[in-house]
């Protein structure tokens, strides 16, 4: 994979009409009445973050100090995955333009943020099978939640790897002291209802707090090869 | 009539004379060495009368009752110029995509370098784009291929289910020779290039899963390129009662033939809860 992949950033408006992010909010909503009690973050003992080294109480903790409201794939209604996989496939080619070793979306979540909660920086991490995660906004009725890409050009976010390729450095996370106190430049943003917001995996990104309503978007990934 | 006018007149004739079935109107006017550039690939550049009867007999294939009417002409030096209008119904292939039976309207320019009164060189420019965009979209609507595309992907999908089924595998009719496939079949996870990874696609799946059945539910795609998605049923070695798996096909043709081809099998089956 091009590195250049990975420390991607795009955009795809109208991913989804308006209709379809009313459609899994409705979903949504309804599941959240038959299931009030497996809707925090981590409360089914899954959450999208992957870590070998922590707990997933550390890792919900470290991520969304704040808490938030995540339904992993495992329980998300099908038709969510549904509409945003058609999606997937109905801008296949807009996607590959950016991200040419993209194949299937995998991985999906939806995630729902209330005043003050926001997810901390952090670098999803190139691995074998992922290029880019995304996001894609179902609501506007919400003030703050800015979705943040840190860039940075220091070479510390890097190592090298046995084989003579880069590999991005373990702990690009708030947990490491040095990521914590790296200097990055922040480009924020605030996607529309119906944009997907694609990240390569290299990329650091994170949210300020939302401040008022609630932001609610469903996550995924792309796999590659 | 000067000499000016006579040159503006090439223009004007050779306009008139490609609405001709054929280049007995045009011959008069070229010189033996003539030099045509066209927008048409493979060959931009094309020499000798032969070669050139072929290129307007393509576009007279692709529009047997296209028009060609002159709008305007000058000359200036050695170069006359002029700027044409053409109409007619797209009634024949032209480029690589087949015939669309639309009404089209094309604007374009030529030049001439004339020498002792006869065309020596020819550039014929035609906005391609906007022949293109009236033919069939230049960019197709998000959830469409191209429609040529959506064909031979479709074919493609048979070809491969069939195979996968245990039943014939007639691949070379549909997938390119250089195709490019990407497995994330159970644990089978490459990227390879040649058709012969189809094979090895096929022994791996029909090793783990027999009696498989495969029924598409959706399908979406984007330019060239279609998703197929569905359900696989099979039968597990050991296992008593038949699996739902789910099923995912994606291609990308280029022309005439699938050059790439995404199959991934297993995990949570489409549209069940």
């Amino acid at each position: 994979m091009a590195w250049t992949e990975s420390l991607l950033p795009y955009t795809i408006e109208e991913f989804i009409t308006a209709g379809e992010a009313e459609r899994i909010v409705s979903l949504i909503e309804h599941y959240k009445r038959a299931n009030p009690d497996r809707l925090t973050a981590g409360v089914t003992q899954k959450t999208v973050h992957v870590s070998d080294t922590m707990s997933l109480e550390e890792l919900v903790a470290m991520y969304e100090p704040n808490g938030r409201i995540e339904i992993t794939a495992e329980d998300l209604p099908s038709e969510v995955i549904a509409i945003v996989e058609r999606a997937y496939f109905t801008h296949i080619e807009d996607i590959r333009r950016a991200y040419p070793s993209a194949a299937w979306p995998y991985g999906f979540a939806y995630v729902e943020y209330g005043p003050g909660q926001y997810f901390t920086p952090h670098a999803d991490g190139i691995t074998t099978a992922q290029c880019a995660g995304f996001g894609v906004a179902l609501s506007d009725d919400f003030r703050g939640g800015e979705f943040l890409i840190e860039t940075c050009g220091s070479n510390r976010m890097w190592v090298a790897g046995g084989d003579g390729m880069s590999r991005l450095a373990p702990g690009a996370d708030v947990s490491s002291e040095w990521f914590r106190k790296l200097p990055r430049t922040e480009w924020a943003m605030s996607p529309r209802r119906g944009v997907a917001v694609f990240y390569g995996s290299a990329l650091v990104h994170s949210s300020r707090p939302v401040t008022a309503g609630r932001l609610r978007k469903i996550l995924g990934f792309v796999s590659k090869g | 009539m000067n000499g000016a006018q006579i040159e503006t007149d090439i223009a004007a004739e050779w306009i008139s004379a490609l609405n001709e079935p054929d280049l007995s109107r045009l011959l008069p006017y070229c010189h033996p060495d003539l030099i045509v550039h066209a927008p048409t690939p493979p060959d931009n550049v094309v020499e000798g009368l032969d070669k050139i009867g072929l290129l307007v007999a393509s576009y007279r294939t692709a529009f047997p009752d296209g028009q060609f009417a002159l709008q305007s002409s000058y000359r200036e030096g050695e170069l006359v110029c002029c700027r044409w209008t053409a109409r007619g119904v797209n009634s024949g292939p032209f480029l690589d995509f087949p015939a669309t039976n639309r009404d089209v309207v094309a604007r374009g320019t030529c030049r001439f370098r004339t020498v002792e009164g006869l065309v020596a060189e020819h550039w014929f420019d035609v906005s391609q784009y906007d022949l293109i965009e009236q033919l069939m979209g230049l960019l197709p609507e998000p959830g469409h291929a191209f429609p040529l595309s959506e064909a031979i992907n479709r074919e493609a999908l048979t070809a491969w289910i069939e195979a996968l089924s245990g039943g014939a595998r007639a691949f070379e009719v549909v997938f390119s020779p250089d195709l490019v496939v990407h497995s994330q079949c159970f644990d089978l996870r490459f990227v390879e290039q040649g058709r012969e990874s189809l094979e090895k696609v096929l022994g791996y799946v029909q090793a783990m899963v027999s009696d498989i059945h495969v029924s598409i539910r959706d399908e979406a795609g984007q330019g060239r390129t279609s998703t197929y998605r569905g359900l696989l049923t099979g039968r597990f070695a050991h296992a008593a009662n038949p699996s739902i798996l789910a099923f995912y096909c994606m291609c990308r043709s280029e022309s005439d033939r699938v050059v790439e081809l995404w199959v991934r099998i297993g995990g949570r089956p489409y549209g069940m809860d």
